[in-house]
Order: C-alpha cells, then sequence, then structure tokens
C-alpha cells in the first residue's frame, strides 16, 4: 500500500531553507570560457560564420552586455576612470554597487603589493557600493562617505564629477 | 536595448556565438545554483554545466519555443547532471565531498556558515530524484507541469517526490531549529 | 544632458520583466519588484535605479517585504526629486537629488539649486549635499555650503573638495572591523517554531 502523504508538498517551515539555497553560488568562468572555446572550435552552426573570427571580441561583447550597465548605456568605455581599493588579508574581494547591478562575479578586485584594485569608468553621477570578502563578509570603503542603508549593511557611496 | 530571450535564441541558432553566450549568461546563476545543489560539489557542476552548454548550442534547432528557452536549458542540465549523478555512484567522491573538505580544513566560524552547512548535509541525504524534484520545485520555483517535461515524470509522482523532501528535511533540520 | 537623452531614447517595454529581476530573484519576489517599478515607470520615473535598489537588498540578503518597501521608498524619492528638478531632470541628479531628500533636504533647496546652477548638471552637488546632511553636518551648515558654492558657479571637483573638508575622516579613514552579512534568514529559535 502507497504512502499517503501527511503533508502537502508546500515547503511551510522551510523558507530559510529555500532562502539559503536560493542564493547564488558563484562558480566562476572556467566553465563557460572552456565550453565557448568548445564551440567556437567547432564548425558554426547555420550558414554565418561571422563569429568564428570575431569570436573572442563578440564573447566579450556578449559578456559585457551581460552585465547589464543599465542605464549608464551601453557605451561602456564612456565616463572618467574610477579606482577602486581596499588594503584586507582575503582569499577573494568583489566589489558590487550600483554601476555592475551588486552582482559579486562583475567585477573582482585583484592583487597587487597588499592591496585589491579594480579600475572602472563611470559616468558622473552618484553610485552606492560595497566591498564582499571572501563571498561573506561585507565592507564598506574607508575612503569614501558612508551611505545611508535601509538593509543592514555596509554600504558606501562614491559621486563621481564631469 | 535588452533583447529577450526569444530574441536571442534566434540569433543563436543563426550562428551569433555572442548572442549565445548573453543567452547563458542570463540564466547562468540559476543552472549553476541548481548543478552545485543537485551534485553536492563545483567540479562535477562546472562539468555538467560545460557539458550543458555545449549540448544545448548544437540542439538550439530543436528548441521549439524560444520564449521559454529556461525550460528548455534546464532540461538539458537536468539530463547531464543525472549523467554526473549515476558517475557519482560509480566513483567515491559523491554529494558530500565538498562539504566533508571544507569540515575537514576550517570550523566554520559563523552562523551563517554553520547554517549553510546543516543545509548541505541534508540536502545531501536526500535520495537523489526526490533531490532534483525539491531544487526544481521550491528553489528554482518551475511548475509542475514544467518539471513534468524536463525530467520525464508524472505531475502526482512529482508532488510525492517534493512532499517526501520536505518531509525529511524538516526532520534532518529540526534539530538545528532547536539548538 | 546626454545622459537624459541615453534615457529616453532607451526602448521601455512596460509590463516587460527586467531580465536582471528574473534571473537573480526568485519570481515571487521578481514579480512584486517588478510591478513596482511598472508603476514607477508609468509616471515617468527611470527603472534602472528601481532596478539596481532591489539587485541591491537581494545581494544583502533582505527578504522580499524589504526589498519591495526599499524600492517603493526609493520610486517615491525620485517622484519628489522630479517634482522638484522637473520632468527633464536627467536620471544621475534624480538619483543624486533622491538621496539628498532622503537624508533630510527640503524639497524646495533642490529646487532653488537647480534655479542656481542654470543648465549645468546637478548630480555632484546634490550628492554632496546627501553626503554632508548623512555625515551628520548640521542642515543649515550643510545648506549653506552648497549653497554659496553654486551662487559662485563652483566646480563639480569643488564641490567634491567641500565635501571632503566637511566630512570628517574621508580619504583617511582606517579600514572598518568586519561586519558580516548576516544570513539569509537567522536560525530559528525553538520559541519562534510554529
Amino acid at each position: 500500500m502507497p504512502d499517503t502523504p501527511t503533508h502537502s508538498d508546500s515547503a511551510d517551515g522551510l523558507e530559510p531553507v529555500t532562502r539559503e539555497l536560493q542564493r547564488p553560488v558563484a562558480l566562476g568562468d572556467r566553465y563557460f570560457d572552456r565550453a565557448m572555446a568548445e564551440l567556437r572550435a567547432q564548425p558554426g552552426r547555420g550558414r554565418r560564420r561571422l563569429w568564428r573570427p570575431l569570436g573572442a571580441l563578440a564573447l566579450a561583447a556578449g559578456l559585457l552586455t551581460a552585465v547589464g550597465l543599465g542605464f549608464f548605456g551601453p557605451d561602456h568605455d564612456a565616463g572618467a576612470p574610477v579606482r577602486f581599493a581596499l588594503v584586507a588579508p582575503a582569499g577573494e574581494v568583489a566589489l558590487v554597487g550600483d554601476f555592475n547591478d551588486w552582482d559579486p562575479r562583475a567585477q573582482p578586485l585583484t592583487r597587487q603589493d597588499g592591496a585589491w584594485s579594480v579600475t572602472l569608468r563611470l559616468r558622473p553621477g552618484r553610485y552606492r557600493y560595497a566591498f564582499v570578502v571572501d563571498g561573506d563578509h561585507w565592507f564598506n570603503d574607508p575612503n569614501h562617505p558612508a551611505a545611508q542603508d535601509e538593509f543592514g549593511t555596509p554600504t558606501s557611496v562614491i559621486t563621481v564629477a564631469n | 536595448m535588452t533583447s529577450t530571450d526569444a530574441e536571442l535564441v534566434l540569433r543563436a541558432r543563426a550562428g551569433d556565438l555572442a548572442s549565445y553566450g548573453t543567452l547563458v549568461q542570463r540564466h547562468r546563476i540559476s543552472l549553476e545554483r541548481y548543478a552545485v545543489r543537485l551534485l553536492g560539489n563545483r567540479e562535477d557542476a562546472e562539468e555538467a554545466l560545460q557539458d550543458a552548454l555545449v549540448r544545448a548550442w548544437q540542439a538550439l534547432d530543436r528548441c521549439h519555443q524560444p520564449e521559454r528557452v529556461r525550460s528548455w536549458l534546464f532540461r538539458i542540465l537536468v539530463n547531464r547532471c543525472r549523467t554526473r549523478l549515476s558517475r557519482q555512484d560509480r566513483v567515491e567522491r559523491g554529494p558530500g565531498a565538498d562539504l566533508a573538505l571544507s569540515l575537514a580544513t576550517s570550523a566554520p566560524h559563523t552562523e551563517g556558515e554553520a547554517w549553510r552547512e546543516e543545509i548541505a548535509r541534508a540536502l545531501s541525504r536526500l535520495p537523489a530524484d526526490q533531490r532534483e524534484a525539491f531544487l526544481l520545485k521550491h528553489v528554482e520555483e518551475f511548475s509542475y507541469e514544467e518539471i513534468g517535461e524536463l525530467t520525464g515524470s508524472t505531475v502526482p509522482a512529482l508532488k510525492m517526490r517534493v512532499n517526501r523532501a520536505c518531509v525529511r528535511l524538516r526532520e534532518l533540520l529540526e534539530d538545528v531549529y532547536r539548538a | 544632458m546626454a545622459l537624459g537623452v541615453a534615457c529616453l531614447l532607451t526602448p521601455v517595454r512596460l509590463g516587460a520583466q527586467d531580465p536582471r529581476l528574473a534571473v537573480r530573484l526568485p519570481g515571487g519576489v521578481a514579480r512584486s519588484v517588478q510591478a513596482t517599478i511598472d508603476s514607477a515607470t508609468a509616471d515617468g520615473l527611470p527603472a534602472d535605479p528601481l532596478v539596481q535598489k532591489a539587485l541591491e537588498g537581494w545581494s544583502k540578503g533582505a527578504d522580499s517585504t524589504r526589498i519591495v518597501t526599499a524600492v517603493r521608498a526609493l520610486a517615491g524619492s525620485l517622484q519628489s526629486a522630479r517634482q522638484a528638478l522637473g520632468a527633464a531632470a536627467p536620471t544621475a541628479d534624480l538619483v543624486a537629488g533622491a538621496a539628498a531628500l532622503r537624508a533630510g533636504a527640503q524639497p524646495a533647496l533642490l529646487t532653488t539649486l537647480r534655479n542656481l546652477r542654470g543648465t549645468d548638471p546637478l548630480a555632484v552637488p546634490l550628492s554632496v549635499l546627501a553626503d554632508l546632511l548623512t555625515a551628520g553636518i548640521g542642515p543649515e551648515r550643510a545648506w549653506s555650503s552648497v549653497r554659496e558654492m553654486a551662487s559662485r558657479g563652483a566646480s563639480d571637483a569643488a564641490f567634491l573638495r567641500l565635501r571632503d573638508e566637511l566630512v570628517p575622516g574621508t580619504g583617511d579613514r582606517p579600514l572598518p572591523p568586519a561586519v558580516e552579512r548576516p544570513p539569509g534568514s537567522p536560525l530559528p529559535t525553538s520559541r519562534d517554531r510554529p
């Protein structure tokens, strides 16, 4: 005799679990790059083979579009160069903010001489942002004003001038 | 200007690899999340995802509803993950591998990390079909009809698996709740 | 303002879900947020700052109620900023204006600033005003400093120097102690269990 379920299939009481499971896992680009490399090496699908010689450029353009530069426009070369830096012992530091959809994978910082940094081009305006260290620890930027925050997490704001 | 998924599919079908890349990036977070949660470790997830992306590109002509490409990508990934799961059974590395390694190398020092480990541990203790159904229903939020298409199972069977998964997870995590 | 024109030219498909929300937020949350955003864009407000606010909340582990509340509050501030700055105000000005309002500035001050600056963009002076107020500089002092510089036709760089002078510690603040992001939701205690 098959079991008759005594509860429904709903996840009542498991919201903290599903919430946690819905967090992104951030695998990095290695598998993606390998897949795309494999596809570029294959004979092209369809008649148009434009992508073959332009492979790397096309991929870069696709990735940049996907990062979603929002109202800062698809013209991602415009804007003043702005350097974000953090001094911290860490395995990994990411920059998240209004300029990159708060995506910790969009702008990983690179480490040199003890400082983690990245340089972005930003159009004039006000941007909220923070550093995320080792995927988990949020820091604000000691060199810029602290922002008001309604989520209870350290946040900074940078104002980019013309 | 943002292209719709359907537009990207059509361009990808015509050979535009950049559009395919954009399409994948859009759905990447949920695809990665599913693969890691189901398989329980990143290495297997990366291999399953790499496989899935290559196959999906090759099979684009068979995506008959471009506006539902997310479902379609997941169908391919679900199958790649099932293949990988059956390989896991034959090889020592299994769902708990990453978890065991992380436990061995460092004790969780935050409440958040301990909580995450408990969940990963509980999830790894579900049978694979229940884990699959639970993740597709309550994490990726597909409808039962869609999950039926992705997995080839009937809706009543899926509901039973999800129900059992929920019951088991509540049991396994009850101790954590009480702590 | 080039930025404003770029926004007008970007086709907005009302009712279509922003793909960034669809990808990163769970279905229910994405829908609630999108509904709020659609209502704001129907009033002519820019969508992107609202999308960024939702993504910010999500990346910080906030629950859907908090996210929707924050997006609505921002939409309200953007609306007030637009009333004060005029319908042609570019998005960057509205974002900075909303920040100034949320930091306690009165809408009339925004209008005064717009009149003082003429056709020059306002994002930097407004942002500096917001920073001064947030840092606890008294509202009268904050406003009089900004107004005085605007009357003199000061450059954006000059406004930023003003802020750096008035806000203590900007630029040489030591690294704050680590604050951990709270888990997505706290471990339920026994008394919380249903």
